[in-house]
């Protein structure tokens, strides 16, 4: 029995939409984070299923929340200008995954496609985030006229490390002639186990900006200050914390004693 | 999945060299050193893409250059009795991270491998890679050949250093190779092709190394060199093979007084009993030799669990 890569669920209208995809199974949090965001206000309709079958090893379930769940592999509406894609990375056959997902892009006349994740600095939570896009070819890097997005990133894999799979997907994007973009927002490292508002915050602003999204910043906003709140709290009483801050601050780099220093610090704060 | 031909031409009597990484990358040193030692020019490539995950990104100016997966290439190098396609796999296709090809893309590669094979109608197919044995490397490895079709062990038998697996005391013939190297084998069968893996062996104790073992490599080589009536100089390939000696002299003295005093006797006693020639497994039983052989093997063993050629 020949098994479908796909089941469309039902037809939907677009009008030559963009393409964001949130791999659920992101290291920092910050995709499934995003994908809750935005579709708490505003329910974006599933018409697309990818058959987990080929694509997931699947000798059992995994438990998420108390929850047994398959792969998540599916499409959405959000609106007429945005499909959202929520997918965990496959487990093989990863280039007929992503070559199945453009073959789904071109039936809904996708013209772009958007993927994001975190890129960890060194540096201070009082230091203001920013964005860095990484484009699939010249002519997307043209076409995509993102002032917000830092344009001049040299990067190659580090030994030892494979790319990501948003990074694999621009790359089937570009052979498909599809501009692609990855937006990456920069994230103190000492932030990375317990998530970012403010990373998040900027990410969401551009979502927002670029597709009309229409969201509502409060709750994010209150991340922001809570954690920031605990932050100034842990400076105060903890001098050697303060000092370690003042040098990320001020561009100086920790030793390794005092990264693992801080991150137990930070992680034991917001743990209790 | 593809196979891209680089170019159709006419071959003198050709036949096919084929390795994978292995155990101590017998095999794939063995024909590295071929390519790299004679005029050889690319011939073809396997897409990777259906069988690898990408390995790196290089990015500039903000624009994704280049993405790049382990390589399948063949080579053609030109002989005076025959032409030589080789191929060169960077990597095995696995599954569920294991270490070793196996199930339907280590199927689906060997198919293409045969397809080249095919295409530039070779009369043969040679593999290449390890068989651990209870050997010390301070002796000569010798070089096990398995085919694929009986027609071929008389000619097996009459090359030097080569033996067969009803050869080796206690296993009757019987045994196993595991990843592509093995495999290949059975579908050049399939599809009627003459085909045989020539192993270098490699001491019991360095299986789970992670460098290379240059002095099995050489040994197959040899052997290949008469098998394919090859002129090849192995100089270069015999210094390195020395130069690993002494290193594994050396690391292997500096575990045994690494070992508390009691212990050392009877790992120094346990190697001794493998310079003997030929060893067999009976004049391993002794408690002694077969605690030195894990606690050494323990010793260099960094890597994965995972076996290719273990036919002993």
């Amino acid at each position: 029995m020949k098994k479908s890569l796909y089941k469309m669920l039902n037809e939907p209208v677009f009008d030559n939409p963009y393409m964001l995809v949130l791999w659920s199974g992101d290291a920092y949090g910050l995709e499934p984070q995003v994908l809750k965001y935005i579709t708490s206000s505003h329910p974006a309709e599933e018409f697309c299923r990818i058959n987990p079958s080929i694509f997931f090893t699947l000798d059992g379930v995994h438990v998420k929340d108390n929850i047994a769940v398959m792969p998540t592999c599916s499409l959405y509406r959000y609106s007429d200008r945005l499909v959202l894609l929520s997918a965990d990375s496959p487990n093989h056959d990863w280039y007929r995954f992503l070559t199945t997902v453009l073959e789904i892009a071109e039936l809904c006349r996708v013209k772009e496609i958007v993927t994001i994740g975190t890129m960890l600095t060194i540096s201070a939570h009082t230091t203001p985030r920013a964005l860095f896009g990484i484009f699939s070819s010249e002519k997307a890097r043209k076409e995509i006229d993102e002032p917000s997005l830092g344009r001049e990133v040299d990067y190659y894999t580090p030994q030892g490390h494979h790319p990501s799979l948003s990074s694999y997907l621009l790359w089937v994007s570009g052979k498909k002639n599809i501009n692609a973009v990855n937006i990456w927002v920069s994230e103190p490292f000492y932030l990375s186990g317990i998530g970012d508002p403010k990373a998040r915050k900027l990410i969401l602003e551009y979502l927002d900006r670029r597709f009309s999204l229409g969201l509502d910043y409060h709750r994010v906003n209150e991340e922001i200050r809570v954690q920031s709140e605990k932050l100034g709290k842990l400076r105060l009483r903890t001098p050697t914390v303060d000092e370690y801050f003042m040098k990320l601050e001020t561009g100086l780099p920790l030793n390794d004693e005092e990264t693992l220093r801080l991150v137990r610090e930070v992680e034991e704060l917001f743990s209790s | 999945m593809g196979l891209k031909v680089f170019r159709r031409i006419k071959l003198n009597n050709p036949v096919m060299v084929a390795s994978w990484p292995g155990i101590g990358n017998i095999g794939l040193i063995a024909i590295e050193y071929l390519r790299q030692n004679t005029a050889c020019e690319p011939l073809g490539e396997i897409e990777p893409w259906d069988f690898f995950y990408p390995g790196r990104i290089v990015v500039k100016s903000s624009v994704l250059e280049e993405l790049q997966f382990p390589a399948s290439r063949f080579y053609l190098c030109r002989g005076k009795a025959k032409d030589i396609i080789l191929f060169i796999g960077d990597e095995q296709p696995h599954e569920k991270m294991a270490r070793y090809a196996k199930g339907g893309k280590a199927y689906d590669m060997a198919q293409l491998v045969i397809d080249m094979a095919e295409k530039f109608n070779c009369s043969r197919i040679y593999t290449s890679g390890a068989a651990v044995a209870l050997l010390h490397h301070s002796r000569k490895p010798r070089v096990l050949v398995v085919p694929n079709t009986h027609s071929l062990i008389d000619e097996i038998r009459s090359y030097h250093n080569t033996t067969l697996l009803s050869d080796i005391q206690g296993k009757d013939g019987q045994g196993a190779i595991s990843g592509l190297n093995g495999l290949l084998l059975g579908v050049a069968r399939e599809r009627g092709f003459d085909a045989l893996c020539v192993m270098g062996e490699i001491p019991v104790y360095l299986q789970g190394m992670l460098f290379p073992y240059p002095k099995a490599s050489l040994a197959v080589l040899e052997v290949l060199s008469e098998m394919l009536s090859l002129d090849i100089n192995l100089k270069k390939l015999a210094v390195w093979s020395k130069k690993v000696e002494q290193k594994l002299d050396q690391l292997l003295e500096d575990f045994n007084q690494s070992l508390p005093i009691q212990l050392q006797e009877g790992v120094k006693e346990g190697l001794d009993k493998l310079r003997i020639t030929p060893a067999t497994p009976e004049q391993l039983t002794a408690d002694d030799a077969r605690k030195a052989i894990e606690e050494i093997e323990k010793f260099f063993k960094t890597g994965g669990a995972g076996d290719e050629e273990k036919p002993l």
